[in-house]
């Protein structure tokens, strides 16, 4: 009986973890004498189900815990004959050798400083109006949104990966219990081992967000607030944080409109004003300003993709009782140019 | 033949550099210890094994020859200690013919392992080429160790639809990881 390779490829999984019945064990036992292609492809698959497993199992090694342990035991010397004849001739040479150690000491010393100082932070911005998206050394993967900087070491070293954020980030976590991942926002540190979440931490706002996708993420603050304890996150929660009064507050939200960034999408559900124009000025990187306080708590829902900031505009205008006016760039004395003003007004009706 | 960074650092490791020694350390244990049970089947003893083997090569680190990588180098070493310490534990017939089927592959197997950081971002890249309900329920399978109808049970889909993700899985999983797959030539000839 001859089988297609589809149906040997959908019986392989049954057949390598032992779950499969007789009648099919004999199908693929068949299949592998076959021919030593057959052969192959299936030591190849077996290998690709082992991946993932002796991947898991190296993981329960702590190599910094025996590390300790190893370097308690480096001083032990082997004992031999020449050994001791050094010692003889050590004993002679007692003040020599001890200016040449104390010399090779502080030699070894400066290399030490050196190689630790290896670790090179390393800064990324995201130009405005742009997403970047890169990977950090540990397999972690970061979009940064438009006007963002992240800062990290080009290597993770120590007990801990922390990153430096200034503006909004999404991360997807490489799950790593031996080295938890930090995000350092203003005074907030966010502890994740591996998970998806959005942090916004804008250094012109007095609060910063984290916005949790998946896994579990727990908040504390940073050094100077070492003490502070803000508990953990659940998936769909908001927290806020308020560098003023240090204080967090959470709330159960709708993840897509805080992510959907990534994507070079805008989405506002159910916002103020006041909120659709921080995050436009951002994306854009103008200044917009708002004429007439009444408009501030206008509630607005909307998506965007990749419309330009006129269409943006004529979109407001469109669906809100909002008009605009444009300022243009001005040259500086400097040579440097402002920011583009948009003015925002009621509409004269 | 030892690459350049190899150079330098078995140069660091000969200068008793314990910087140096340190990053081969955390670099290299995780895997060789996984590399090391294979043998030992037992982890406190696959652990033992590979420390003494560092302690040692910081103690014969000034004398010391490696023509290989340094990758090969380790697990070389700790390969041939396994089988030392079996030989002292009596191995059995099944475990010498297989030092015999392995003897001429080795020198060029050994080459292909990786360390666990190599291993996680390979996986980790392949991981990423599923569609994401594909990646969920292998990652159930695999690493949940859930059944097929405990993963059907779960997300609401039926058995076969599982079994067809599964399969598709590792129809991707394989071509992905073509490349790494030396690597876990113990693991089967230990089967």
């Amino acid at each position: 009986m001859r089988f297609s390779f589809s149906e040997i490829e959908a019986l392989l999984p049954g057949y390598l973890s032992g779950d499969v019945s007789d009648k099919n064990r004999a199908i693929i036992d068949e299949w592998r004498s076959e021919s030593p292609e057959n052969e192959t492809i299936y030591l190849e698959s077996l290998k690709a189900w082992e991946a993932m497993i002796l991947l898991q199992e190296m993981e329960q090694f702590n190599s910094f815990e025996a590390l300790k342990k190893v370097s308690s035991r480096l001083s032990e010397r082997p004992s031999s004959r020449w050994w001791v004849t050094i010692q003889r001739v050590a004993a002679i040479l007692v003040l020599p050798i001890l200016v040449f150690s104390g010399y090779v000491t502080t030699q070894n010393f400066s290399m030490k400083k050196l190689m630790e100082e290896h670790v090179v932070m390393q800064t990324v911005s995201s130009r405005q109006g742009m997403v970047t998206q890169f990977s950090l050394a540990d397999g972690t993967k970061v979009w940064l949104n438009s006007g963002s900087e992240l800062e990290f070491p080009t290597r993770f070293a120590g007990d801990i990966r922390e990153v430096k954020l200034k503006g909004e980030a999404y991360f997807e976590v490489f799950k790593n219990e031996k080295q938890p991942f930090r995000v350092n926002a203003k005074d907030l540190n966010i502890d994740v081992l591996g998970t998806s979440f959005n942090v916004i931490n804008y250094d012109d706002d007095v609060q910063s967000e984290v916005i949790l996708v998946e896994g579990k993420v727990s908040l504390t603050g940073d050094d100077e607030h070492a003490e502070k304890e803000y508990g953990t996150m659940h998936p769909g929660q908001r927290a806020v944080y308020h560098n003023d009064i240090h204080k967090v507050d959470t709330e159960e939200v709708e993840v897509d409109k805080y992510i959907s960034w990534r994507d070079g999408n805008l989405i506002f559900r159910d916002d103020s004003m006041e909120e659709v124009v921080k995050r436009l000025s951002r994306w854009y990187n103008v200044k917009i300003v708002i004429n007439d306080p009444e408009i501030k708590s206008y509630i607005y829902k909307a998506t965007f993709r990749n419309e330009n900031l006129n269409q943006v505009l004529n979109l407001l205008k469109l669906s809100a009782p909002i008009d605009f006016r444009i300022v243009e760039r001005k040259a500086l004395a400097d040579g440097e140019f402002t920011k583009q003003k948009i003015y925002l007004m009621k509409k004269k009706s | 033949m030892p690459d350049l960074k190899d150079l330098l650092l078995i140069e660091g490791l000969g200068r008793r550099d314990k910087v140096v020694f340190d990053f081969i350390f955390n670099y290299y244990y995780s895997s060789l210890c996984a590399f090391s049970m294979q043998y030992l089947k037992d982890r406190n003893a696959a652990e033992d094994l590979v420390q003494d083997f560092f302690v040692s090569l910081w103690l014969e680190a000034s004398g010391l020859q490696i023509r290989s990588s340094i990758k090969s180098y380790l697990f070389t070493g700790v390969k041939n200690r396994c089988l030392d310490l079996k030989k002292h534990q009596k191995i059995t017939e099944k475990y010498r013919t297989y030092i015999l089927f392995s003897s001429d592959s080795d020198s060029n197997s050994v080459d292909q392992y990786f360390a666990e950081s190599e291993l996680r971002n390979a996986v980790q890249k392949s991981l990423e080429k599923f569609p994401p309900r594909c990646r969920e329920i292998f990652e159930l399978s695999r690493l949940g160790g859930l059944s097929n109808q405990e993963i059907s049970d779960k997300l609401g889909i039926s058995k076969r639809t599982v079994e067809l993700q599964i399969s598709n899985s590792l129809k991707i999983l394989r071509k992905e990881l073509i490349e790494y797959l030396p690597l876990l030539l113990i693991l089967w000839l230990f089967k």
